[in-house]
């Protein structure tokens, strides 16, 4: 009678419990099984081969941190271009050469190998199944929509080990991982020439925006 | 009307009356009292025979004694319990643990089989499980042995209630009231539903299996059976109300 | 026994009057895992479709149309971009590799796709997969055809055989005989035929599960070809041009429908996603693939939310209907609830044997509801593969079904309170003697 009723009231309660449970917790594998298709040959473009988690922590990092120091763009413009029209042909030539040098812009090499946090919104770039698996991270709202593109030292180039399915454009994330200098992988690009372009990273830890 | 052999009220069987009633009072919500009791009681083991016309408030006094009512005044003690004095949930559980009832028909389950009929009160009373295991047997088994004792072969256990005839019900019915040998066996009118020769058989068979430990209050308009007990009482002489109507 | 047992026997024993009620919770569950599965498997699907490819390129339109129609084939450009841009793009140093898209004809109900041979080469789905030829090859030839493997099933084509393509899109009448139309050439509502230009297969593609099986791929120079002779969607009167006749043309496109790109860097697909925008030379709308996907997500989501809602609505209305039969059903049982009482169950024990009862019954329902999901995914899976050319994997449970049938059963144990309420108030009243 008693141990009945309890254990009934339980099983309640663990319904309601298991019904609260989030539908789209993120998943931490969730691409589905492999499906029933040939693919003879993986021909899969070469992601950068993913290290280890790395060790030691990581810092709270902001934008700034991956400007070099002495990088001023708007230095080289000779004219006074604020005075212009927007649509004086000098003023469009001097923001055609203003993104150039954004498209550009050097890395600061003191950040290769940082462990760093940080935050800022997503673009996705490929999914695995509907499953994000590769994004980049943009230190502003709305950066491919209605607002320029950011430079190339303010946009990380990021993987993730485990695609998330929760994520979606212009999500505001935290990510933790260890950043690196990206280096130009083209298959034209000639042997010996390291070009760095840009910033990357494989995510280890990505968790919605909470000011803090 | 008493009959000849007239046990003690007070048990000299040693320990409390199987029932004593005390000025029991009782009306249905919204109408005059129907049950005006003085007294009245039950010696532990003796079995009591009860008659009266219908409407003489025979079934209201059942639920009354069974704990399943709960009068308005008076006292109502089963194996020396007061059950007014219980909370509604000790009192449907002393019920379980004390007292056994037979109704007249429909008294089984009909989905589920002779045996787990006969199971039932054990699944709602420790006490008679395990009274009904101090001889060393499973509760199943014991049911099956007294479903042997009542008649009722071994094809039939595992039979669902339904299939059964009238009279192997009564029998089943009757196995499931006495198993764990409860304090006080109440049974409303079990025989009206069964022949001449069924009836008597039944009521040997309940009387034999009631033996000296388990009280018996059979109720019905029978006369015929009223010789075999050991106690007779009409239903008029019981209950003042019923006797103020029959003299109006 | 215990109280679940002898409820679940007492279901049973009545299973007639109930099964109508466990019928519709059944279905109702099978609705909303359905409405579940089927969003997820779209949603893959349609991602699924494309991969690696860092922005697709069309004249200026909504990012979406021009999704749509470069990667899905659904719906047909109005515009087109002109060659001279597409190869402005092919020839940007920050650009890898291009894939030209030309859309407008069809055969037989599918869409014909104008490429170059880069489509063969860097074209990848799902996780990277590149195409590969189940049958022959791409030969290069002027008038030879690639055919998608649904394509290729469907129509019972193999390598070498000929076929003709229709002008116009792809709904404009599906399998139109080619063979005995005689009013080929005649402009104005009926499908129009490159008669005189076969082309001969000359590869199948492996299945891929993406809008690639339905569809045929030729060379751009034969979309060319085939359209000299053709002025604003008809043949002119009067001139035909023989093989040989072609020759001499310079077989160059001019328009076409869509650029698919890929980066040398792709991190640089912002800026260069900007530069294609804001080209001078032509009104050109630059997408970047996963962005419009995600952003079509957004649009249907105001959908999905309204078709769960409208699920768990008729999951209401199947439990409602669940609790009415068994209150229903409870004047009967008065007796068995009175004998029940008499051997020492509480009221307590009547409530809990009514909501036990009504918990197994949508458990007993829910789970017909999953079965009849498989079930119902056998069928569904390969009616979205003929329509849309999307591999639906419906059979595959979602992350969050196994809460969703706990908290559906917790539902049903919580509709059967009032029966069980009924039943407990019943029990009380009756005594020994139900008034049936």
């Amino acid at each position: 009678m008693r141990p009945l009723l309890q254990s009934s009231l339980l099983l309640c309660a663990a319904l309601a419990a298991l019904s609260g449970c989030q539908r789209d917790a993120p998943d931490a594998d969730g691409a589905p099984a492999a499906q029933a298709l040939p693919s003879a040959n993986q021909l899969a473009p070469a992601a950068p081969t993913a290290p280890a988690p790395g060790a030691g922590p990581v810092h709270e990092a902001e934008w700034f941190a991956l400007l070099p120091a002495d990088w001023e763009p708007a230095r080289t413009f000779s004219e006074d271009v604020e005075s212009l029209n927007d649509n004086d042909p000098r003023a469009l030539a001097a923001l055609a050469k203003l993104r150039a040098a954004w498209a550009n812009a050097p890395v600061e090499p003191a950040m290769d190998g940082a462990r760093i946090r940080i935050g800022g919104f997503i673009i996705p770039l490929d999914t695995d199944y509907g499953a994000v698996s590769e994004l980049l991270l943009v230190p502003y709202f709305g950066a491919c929509i209605h607002a320029p593109p950011p430079p190339a030292n303010q946009v990380i180039h990021v993987f993730l080990r485990a695609p998330r399915r929760d994520l979606k454009m212009m999500d505001a994330v935290h990510i933790s991982g260890t950043l690196r200098l990206a280096r130009n992988r083209s298959p034209d690009n000639v042997a010996g020439l390291i070009e760095t372009v840009g910033y990357e990273m494989t995510a280890e830890q990505i968790v919605p925006y909470r000011p803090e | 009307m008493t009959s000849a052999r007239h046990k003690s009220a007070d048990a000299a069987q040693g320990g409390a009356p199987a029932l004593a009633v005390d000025s029991l009072r009782f009306a249905w919500p919204g109408q005059p009292p129907c049950l005006d009791v003085a007294r009245f009681s039950i010696g532990a083991g003796e079995t009591v025979f009860l008659h009266g016309p219908s409407g003489s408030g025979k079934t209201t006094l059942l639920s009354l004694l069974a704990g399943i009512l709960l009068a308005q005044a008076g006292a109502v003690a089963v194996a020396g319990h007061d059950l007014g004095t219980l909370a509604a949930r000790r009192r449907d559980g002393f019920r379980a643990d004390h007292i056994g009832i037979l109704f007249q028909q429909f008294n089984l389950v009909p989905y589920l089989s002779a045996l787990e009929n006969v199971l039932l009160p054990c699944r709602f009373s420790a006490r008679r499980t395990r009274q009904a295991t101090a001889a060393g047997l499973t509760p199943r088994q014991e049911a099956a042995r007294l479903l042997g004792r009542l008649g009722i072969g071994q094809l039939l256990h595992t039979r669902p209630a339904a299939a059964l005839s009238v009279g192997e019900q009564q029998r089943v019915a009757a196995a499931r009231a006495l198993i764990g040998q409860p304090t006080l066996l109440i049974a409303d009118e079990p025989t009206s539903a069964l022949d001449e020769d069924n009836a008597h058989a039944f009521l040997d068979l309940l009387l034999s299996e009631c033996g000296d430990s388990c009280a018996l209050l059979l109720v019905s308009h029978d006369l015929r059976l009223a010789p075999r007990f050991d106690r007779s009482v009409a239903m008029a002489d019981l209950n003042r109300v019923a006797r103020a109507e029959a003299h109006r | 026994m215990t109280l679940l047992l002898l409820a679940c026997k007492s279901a049973w024993s009545r299973r007639g009057a109930l099964a109508l009620a466990i019928l519709s919770i059944m279905l109702s569950v099978a609705l909303l895992l359905t409405v579940e599965r089927l969003r997820h498997a779209a949603r893959d699907s349609f991602a699924a479709s494309l991969s690696s490819t860092d922005l697709v390129v069309g004249p200026r339109d909504h990012p979406l149309r021009l999704l749509l129609h470069s990667v899905f084939h659904i719906g047909t450009p109005d515009t087109g971009m002109s060659w001279a841009s597409a190869q402005r793009i092919a020839a940007d140093p920050a650009v890898a590799w291009t894939i030209p898209l030309a859309l407008g004809d069809s055969h037989r109900g599918f869409p014909v796709i104008a490429t170059s041979s880069a489509f063969f080469a860097h074209y990848r789905y799902a996780r990277a997969q590149p195409l590969v030829f189940a049958a022959g090859a791409d030969d290069g030839g002027l008038f030879r055809v690639v055919l998608g493997a649904e394509v290729a099933r469907r129509l019972g084509y193999h390598t070498g055989d000929q076929l003709t393509l229709s002008h116009g899109g792809a709904d404009a009448g599906a399998d139109a005989d080619t063979d005995t139309d005689h009013h080929a050439n005649h402009h104005g509502g009926r499908q129009a035929l490159h008669r005189d230009k076969p082309f001969t297969v000359s590869g199948v593609l492996a299945p891929t599960g993406t809008p690639v099986d339905r569809a045929l791929y030729i060379g751009l120079h034969a979309m060319q070809a085939i359209h000299l002779d053709w002025h604003g969607g008809a043949p002119i009167p009067g001139v035909t041009l023989s093989n040989a006749d072609l020759r001499k043309f310079d077989l160059e496109p001019t328009q076409i429908s869509a650029v698919m790109v890929g980066l040398k860097q792709r991190a640089a697909v912002l800026s260069m996603q900007r530069k294609f925008n804001s080209a001078t030379e032509e009104a050109l709308t630059a997408v970047i693939p996963a962005v419009a996907l995600s952003q079509l997500w957004e649009l249907t989501g105001s959908a999905e939310r309204v078709l769960d809602a409208i699920s768990a609505l008729v999951l209401v209305v199947a439990l409602c209907g669940l609790a009415a039969a068994v209150l229903a059903g409870l004047n009967e049982r008065r007796r068995e609830l009175a004998i029940l009482r008499a051997v020492g169950a509480r009221p307590l024990h009547i409530f809990l044997l009514l909501v036990c009862e009504g918990g197994a019954l949508v458990l007993i329902g829910a789970a017909g509801g999953v079965i009849l999901v498989q079930l119902a995914a056998l069928g569904l899976a390969p009616w979205a593969l003929a329509q849309w050319g999307l591999v639906f994997d419906l059979s595959r449970p979602g992350t969050g079904e196994l809460s969703l049938l706990a908290a559906v059963t917790g539902a049903g144990l919580l509709a059967s309170v009032i029966p069980g309420w009924r039943a407990y108030r019943l029990s009380l009243g009756d005594g020994l003697a139900p008034r049936t």
